[in-house]
C-alpha cells in the first residue's frame, strides 16, 4: 500500500500531467478566438475527455471527426488531485527542510478540491430588473429548461421545470396533474427559423403551423445562441394533440388547454428560485467629467423577505451577499422603458477555498524560500 | 465624414500660403513653457496643458518631442501660428501602403508627413474613406484600419488647432465705416469672441447693409461687408471644435465640467466668470502671438486665478519635466556599455562607473514610479505601460541586491539588459495616450490594484529575472568547464529565483481569482488573461518537478527556466493579441510581430546555447557541476 501510494504521489506523474495540462491550456486559450469562451471551456477545460480532432484542428468546427478521446482538463486535474493526495499521505517523511513545500502542496490540494466543488455544486446566472421591479429568482447563463406552466391559479403560476436529460431528443415528459404526454422530437442549442411554405400537416399546432427550425453552428458568443425544440403532445383532445415548436426567448406563448386548465410551454434559461426577493430601487451610472467613460455603476436595491425590506447598495467590486447567494453589478440597460440593472447571481459552496488555500500556499512557499535562504547563509559565502 | 472633408478643403487649402519648414524657434519653446502650466480637463481628469500636448504629440508622431523641440513648443506654434504648424511633418505613418492609398509620395527618411499632405491625401481619398467606414471593423485589413486611424488622428489634430480660434484676432475689419461703428481702427482684426460681444451692433449693420442699394451703401460710407461676412462664416465653421476643455467651472474645478471656448461662444449670454475667463484667455493668446513674454507670464497667472484644485498640477508638470524614464533608459544603456568595456580593460574603474550609473538609473526609475503614485493617488500599476516600467524597476532593484551579495558582474549585466529592454518597450507603450488615464469602473479599486496587480507583476519580474539568469548559466556553459565554480553558483541563484517567481505568480494568480470572485462572482473563468498567468505558474511547476523527478539535469533545468521568458511574454502581451479583432489599434500588429520574433529568437538562443553547453560540458561534467 505504501509503495503504491508513494508511486501515485511521485513528482513524475505530476510532471507529465502538468505538461499535458499546459498543452490543453494553450490550445484551449487560442481556440477561444474561434469558438468563444464558453464553448472552449466546456470542450477543453471542464471536460473529462477531448476528441482528438478538437485538439488538432481547434480553429474550426468543420474538421474531420477523429473518434479518439484524449484526456480533458478535468481529467488532468483529477489525476493531479490523486497525485497530490498520495504525495501528502504517503510521501517522504516530514522534516523541517520540506515543511514549506509540504504546506504549499496542501494548499494546492485545497485549491483543487475547491475547484471541483465549484464545478459541480455552484449555480451561476443573472437577473435583470427595471427600476421598481422585484424578483425572487435568477436565470442560469447557459443551462436550459423546459417549463410546463399551469397559468390557471389566480394568484400564481404553478411551474414544473424539466432540465438536463429532459432537454434532449427522445425525452418523454409527464407531470402529475397534466393529463397529456410530451415527447421531445428534436432539440438544437442554436437554430435558424424558416417560414413554412405550402401545405402544412393538420397536426402542426401553434407556431409550428407557420415556421420550422433547423439546427445551426454555435455562435462563439454563447448568449447569442438561440435554442429551439420541437415536441409532440399526445393524450389530450385532437385540438391540442400535435407537433409544437418552442424557441428560447420566444415572445408568443405556446398554450395547451387540458382538463379545464391552461398550460404554457416554455423553453427558457433554467430559472432558480431565491429564498428572498430583490427589488431594484435606483440604478446609477457616474461618468468621468467630460467623457463617456464610466467611473462607477451602482444599484440601490431592497432585499425583501416577507414584510421585511432592507435597503442595500450594490456596486462594482461591492457585491451583496445574502443567505449564500451573491449579487454583482454586471451590466445595465438604458431604453425607452427606463433603466434596468443586470445582476450576476452566484451560489457557490466552494468559494471559501481559494481564500484559505492562497493563505496556506503563500505561507508554505514563503517558509520554503526562507528555509532555503537560511541554509545558504549557514553555508557561508554562497548565495 | 463627408461633411468634415469638404470643410477641410475649403478652410485650409484655400488659405495655404506655403512657407518653408523652419525649425521651431526658441521663442516657441519659451511661450510653450509659460503656457504648459495651464490646466485642462481631458479624458476625465485635470492635467497640465504640457501633459496634454505630450500625449497628443505621442499619438500623432510616436515621439513626445518634435525635432528636438518640446511638445509644448510644438503646441504653442499650433495655437499661435497654425499655418506654419500645419506644414510640420507631425504624422508618423509607418505603413507605406497607407501612404500610397492616399496618393502621397512615400517619405523614405522617417515616414512622417505634414497635416497638409495627409489632409490633401484624405480629401482625394474621400470615396475610399466612405467605403471603409461602411466596412465592418472585423474584416478591415491592417492598412485599412490604419487609414481609418489616421483619419481620426488628423481630425483630432485639426480640432485641437482650431479649438481656440474663436479667441484669436483674425476677423479683419477693412471697411472704415464699419470699423468706426465697432469702435476699432480700420484694417484691425478682431476675434470671433468680439463679434459675439458686439453682435447687436454688427447684426444691425449687416441687416441694414444687406437691404441697401449700391448707391445707398456708398452714401453711408460702409461699402463692403462681404469680406467680413465670409470671414465670419469661415470662423463659425470652427464651432464644432470643442476638444480643448480649458475654461474651468466657477467652483468644484476638480469634478465639474470644464468647457471648451467654442462651447461658450454659441451666442448664449455669458456668466461673469466665463466672460472674465474668456477675456483673460484672449489676452493670453494675444500676448503669445505678439511674442510678449513678460506680459504673457502675467496674463497666464491671471488666467489661473480663482481656480482651486485639490491636487496641484505643479507636481505633474515637474514630473513631465524630469522625464525620469528617458533618463533612466540612457543611464541603463550607459551602464551596459561601461560594463561591456570593462571586460576588455580598466576592469575595476569601468565596473565601478557602470555600477554607479546603474544605481542612478534605478533611483530615477523608482523615483518616477513613486511620483506617479503620488500624483494620481493610486498604486503603481494601472495599465500596461506602468506594468512594464514597474517590472523593469523591480528586476533592476533585485539585480542591485544580488550584485551586492555576489559581485560577479553577472547580476549587473542581467539588470542592465533588463533595464534597457523593459524601459524601452515601456516607453513605446506610452504612445497609446495619457498614461495616467482614468480607470474603467471595475479596475477602480486601490485595494486590488495594490495587491493582485502588484503581486502578479512581481511574479512577471521574478520569472523574467530567473529566466535571464538561466540564460547566463547556458552562456557560461558554452564557455566550458573553466567556469565550473561560477556555474554552480549561477545554478543555485536561478533555482532560488524560480521559487520566488513561483511564489509571486501563484499568489498573484490566486489573488486575481479572488478579485474576480469579488467583482464578477466567479473565481476562475478560463479567460485568456487568467490562463496566461496560469501558464507561467504551470511552466515553473513543470520545470521544478522535472528537476525533482530527476528528468531534468541542471543544464536541462536551466534551458527550461530560460524558456520561462516566453511564457512571461505570452501572458503579458500575448493575450491582448487574441482580441486583435476587438481592439483595432495598429500597435497591436506591431506587438504581434515583435512577440513572434521574440519567442522565435528565444527558442533559437536556448536551443543553440544548450547544445553548445551540452557538447562542452559533456553529460558527466554537467551533472558534476550541480
Amino acid at each position: 500500500m505504501n509503495k503504491l501510494g508513494r508511486k501515485l504521489g511521485s513528482p513524475k506523474i505530476f510532471f507529465f500531467t502538468a505538461i499535458w495540462l499546459l498543452v490543453i491550456l494553450v490550445v484551449g486559450t487560442i481556440a477561444q478566438k474561434f469558438i468563444g469562451l464558453y464553448q472552449s471551456q466546456n470542450l477543453y477545460f471542464s471536460s473529462w475527455y477531448i476528441p482528438l480532432d478538437r485538439l488538432l484542428f481547434f480553429w474550426t468546427n468543420d474538421a474531420p471527426s477523429i473518434p479518439m478521446p484524449m484526456p480533458g482538463g478535468r481529467l488532468a486535474m483529477a489525476v493531479m488531485f490523486i497525485n497530490l493526495s498520495a504525495k501528502l499521505t504517503f510521501g517522504t517523511k516530514l522534516e523541517l527542510a520540506r515543511l514549506g513545500t509540504f504546506i504549499a502542496h496542501a494548499g494546492g490540494l485545497m485549491l483543487l478540491i475547491g475547484g471541483f466543488i465549484t464545478a459541480y455544486y455552484s449555480k451561476e446566472g443573472s437577473v435583470m430588473l427595471y427600476e421598481g421591479e422585484q424578483a425572487a429568482y435568477f436565470d442560469d447563463y447557459h443551462k436550459l429548461e423546459l417549463a410546463l406552466i399551469d397559468t390557471s391559479p389566480a394568484d400564481h403560476d404553478a411551474v414544473t421545470a424539466f432540465r438536463n436529460e429532459y432537454v434532449r431528443p427522445g425525452a418523454v415528459i409527464e407531470d402529475e396533474g397534466f393529463p397529456g404526454t410530451i415527447e421531445v422530437l428534436s432539440y438544437f442549442r442554436n437554430v435558424d427559423v424558416y417560414k413554412l411554405e405550402g401545405e402544412v400537416p393538420a397536426d402542426y399546432k401553434g407556431m409550428a403551423q407557420r415556421f420550422s427550425i433547423q439546427g445551426t453552428d454555435l455562435n462563439p458568443q454563447s448568449e447569442r445562441n438561440r435554442a429551439g425544440m420541437s415536441l409532440r403532445v399526445s393524450g389530450l383532445d385532437d385540438v391540442e394533440n400535435g407537433v409544437y415548436i418552442l424557441l428560447q426567448h420566444m415572445q408568443v406563448p405556446q398554450l395547451l388547454s387540458a382538463a379545464g386548465r391552461t398550460y404554457q410551454l416554455d423553453l427558457r434559461n433554467a430559472r432558480y428560485p431565491l429564498p428572498f426577493g430583490i427589488e431594484l430601487l435606483d440604478f446609477k451610472k457616474v461618468l468621468y467629467p467630460g467623457t463617456t467613460k464610466a467611473k462607477s455603476y451602482s444599484s440601490d436595491v431592497n432585499v425583501v423577505s416577507g414584510d421585511l425590506k432592507r435597503q442595500v447598495s450594490i456596486s462594482m467590486n461591492e457585491p451583496l451577499r445574502n443567505l449564500g447567494y451573491t449579487f454583482y453589478q454586471a451590466s445595465f440597460v438604458e431604453g425607452n422603458e427606463g433603466e434596468a440593472s443586470v445582476f450576476a447571481v452566484v451560489q457557490n459552496a466552494g468559494r471559501q477555498f481559494p481564500y484559505i488555500s492562497s493563505l496556506i500556499m503563500s505561507f508554505g512557499l514563503m517558509l520554503h524560500i526562507f528555509l532555503r535562504l537560511m541554509k545558504h547563509i549557514k553555508k557561508g559565502s554562497r548565495v | 465624414m463627408k461633411h468634415w472633408l469638404s470643410f477641410l478643403l475649403l478652410s485650409v487649402f484655400s488659405s495655404a500660403a506655403v512657407a518653408a519648414d523652419e525649425p521651431l524657434q526658441e521663442l516657441h519653446e519659451e511661450i510653450g513653457a509659460i503656457l504648459g502650466g495651464i490646466a485642462v480637463q481631458d479624458e476625465g481628469r485635470i492635467k497640465p496643458l504640457d501633459t496634454y500636448a505630450r500625449s497628443k504629440l505621442l499619438l500623432f508622431q510616436e515621439k513626445s518631442t518634435h525635432e528636438g523641440a518640446s511638445a509644448m513648443a510644438w503646441f504653442a506654434e499650433l495655437l499661435v501660428n497654425p499655418e506654419q504648424a500645419y506644414q510640420r511633418k507631425i504624422f508618423m505613418v509607418r505603413t507605406d501602403e497607407v501612404v500610397q492609398s492616399l496618393h502621397l509620395e512615400v517619405n523614405e527618411d522617417d515616414h512622417t508627413y505634414s497635416f497638409y499632405e495627409i489632409g490633401q491625401g484624405l480629401n482625394e481619398a474621400g470615396d475610399l474613406l466612405q467605403k471603409l467606414s461602411e466596412k465592418p471593423a472585423e474584416i478591415r485589413t491592417r492598412a485599412e484600419k490604419q487609414i481609418i486611424e489616421l483619419y481620426y488622428k488628423v481630425n483630432d489634430y485639426l480640432a485641437i488647432s482650431r479649438s481656440l480660434s474663436g479667441l484669436v484676432s483674425d476677423v479683419a475689419i477693412t471697411d472704415a465705416g464699419f470699423a468706426e461703428a465697432l469702435g476699432v481702427e480700420a484694417g484691425e482684426s478682431i476675434t470671433y469672441f468680439d463679434v459675439i460681444l458686439k453682435k447687436d451692433v454688427i447684426g444691425e449693420k449687416l441687416m441694414a447693409w444687406s437691404k441697401m442699394t449700391p448707391e445707398e451703401r456708398e452714401a453711408s460710407g460702409t461699402q463692403n461687408l462681404t469680406e467680413f461676412a465670409v470671414l465670419l462664416n469661415t470662423r463659425m465653421g470652427d464651432m464644432a471644435y470643442e476638444s480643448l476643455r480649458i475654461i474651468p467651472p466657477v467652483e468644484f474645478a476638480d469634478t465639474g465640467d470644464w468647457k471648451a471656448p467654442w462651447t461658450l461662444l454659441d451666442g448664449a449670454p455669458l456668466s461673469d466668470w466665463n466672460m472674465s475667463k474668456l477675456v483673460q484667455l484672449k489676452d493670453v493668446l494675444k500676448l503669445a502671438t505678439a511674442n510678449d513674454l513678460e506680459g504673457l507670464v502675467t496674463a497666464v497667472e491671471k488666467y489661473k486665478e480663482g481656480v482651486v484644485l485639490d491636487k496641484s498640477i505643479g507636481s505633474e508638470l515637474a514630473y513631465n519635466k524630469a522625464d525620469f524614464f528617458y533618463h533612466s533608459l540612457y543611464l541603463y544603456i550607459l551602464s551596459c556599455l561601461l560594463l561591456w568595456f570593462s571586460f576588455i580593460g580598466w576592469s575595476r574603474i569601468l565596473y565601478l562607473l557602470s555600477s554607479v550609473s546603474f544605481g542612478i538609473a534605478v533611483v530615477l526609475n523608482v523615483a518616477g514610479i513613486t511620483m506617479r503614485c503620488l500624483i494620481m493617488g493610486r498604486p503603481p500599476i494601472t495599465n500596461l505601460y506602468e506594468s512594464i516600467i514597474f517590472v523593469g524597476a523591480v528586476i533592476c532593484l533585485s539585480a542591485i541586491v544580488l550584485e551586492y551579495y555576489w559581485p560577479r558582474k553577472i547580476s549587473l549585466f542581467v539588470g542592465g539588459l533588463a533595464g534597457v529592454i523593459l524601459t524601452w518597450v515601456g516607453l513605446r507603450y506610452a504612445s497609446e495616450g495619457d498614461t495616467m488615464g482614468m480607470l474603467v469602473a471595475v479596475l477602480d479599486s486601490n485595494f486590488w490594484l495594490s495587491t493582485h496587480v502588484v503581486t502578479i507583476n512581481l511574479g512577471y519580474g521574478a520569472a523574467f529575472l530567473s529566466g535571464l539568469v538561466a540564460h547566463i548559466y547556458l552562456a557560461m556553459g558554452c564557455v566550458g568547464s573553466r567556469a565550473k565554480d561560477n556555474l554552480k553558483d549561477v545554478f543555485s541563484v536561478s533555482l532560488s529565483l524560480s521559487f520566488v517567481a513561483l511564489f509571486f505568480t501563484v499568489i498573484g494568480t490566486i489573488l486575481g481569482g479572488i478579485w474576480a470572485d469579488q467583482s464578477w462572482g466567479r473565481f476562475w473563468g478560463w479567460d485568456p488573461k487568467e490562463n496566461g498567468a496560469l501558464l507561467i505558474a504551470l511552466w515553473l511547476l513543470i520545470v521544478l518537478h522535472g528537476r525533482l523527478a530527476g528528468y531534468l539535469k541542471p543544464l536541462e533545468y536551466a534551458a527550461g527556466l530560460a524558456l520561462t521568458n516566453i511564457t512571461v511574454a505570452l501572458a503579458w502581451f500575448g493575450v491582448n493579441l487574441l482580441q486583435v479583432g476587438l481592439h483595432n489599434y495598429g500597435f497591436d500588429d506591431g506587438v504581434a510581430r515583435g512577440l513572434y520574433i521574440y519567442c522565435g529568437a528565444e527558442v533559437l538562443i536556448v536551443a543553440v546555447t544548450y547544445c553548445v553547453a551540452r557538447y562542452k560540458l559533456g553529460p558527466k561534467k554537467s551533472s558534476a557541476a550541480a
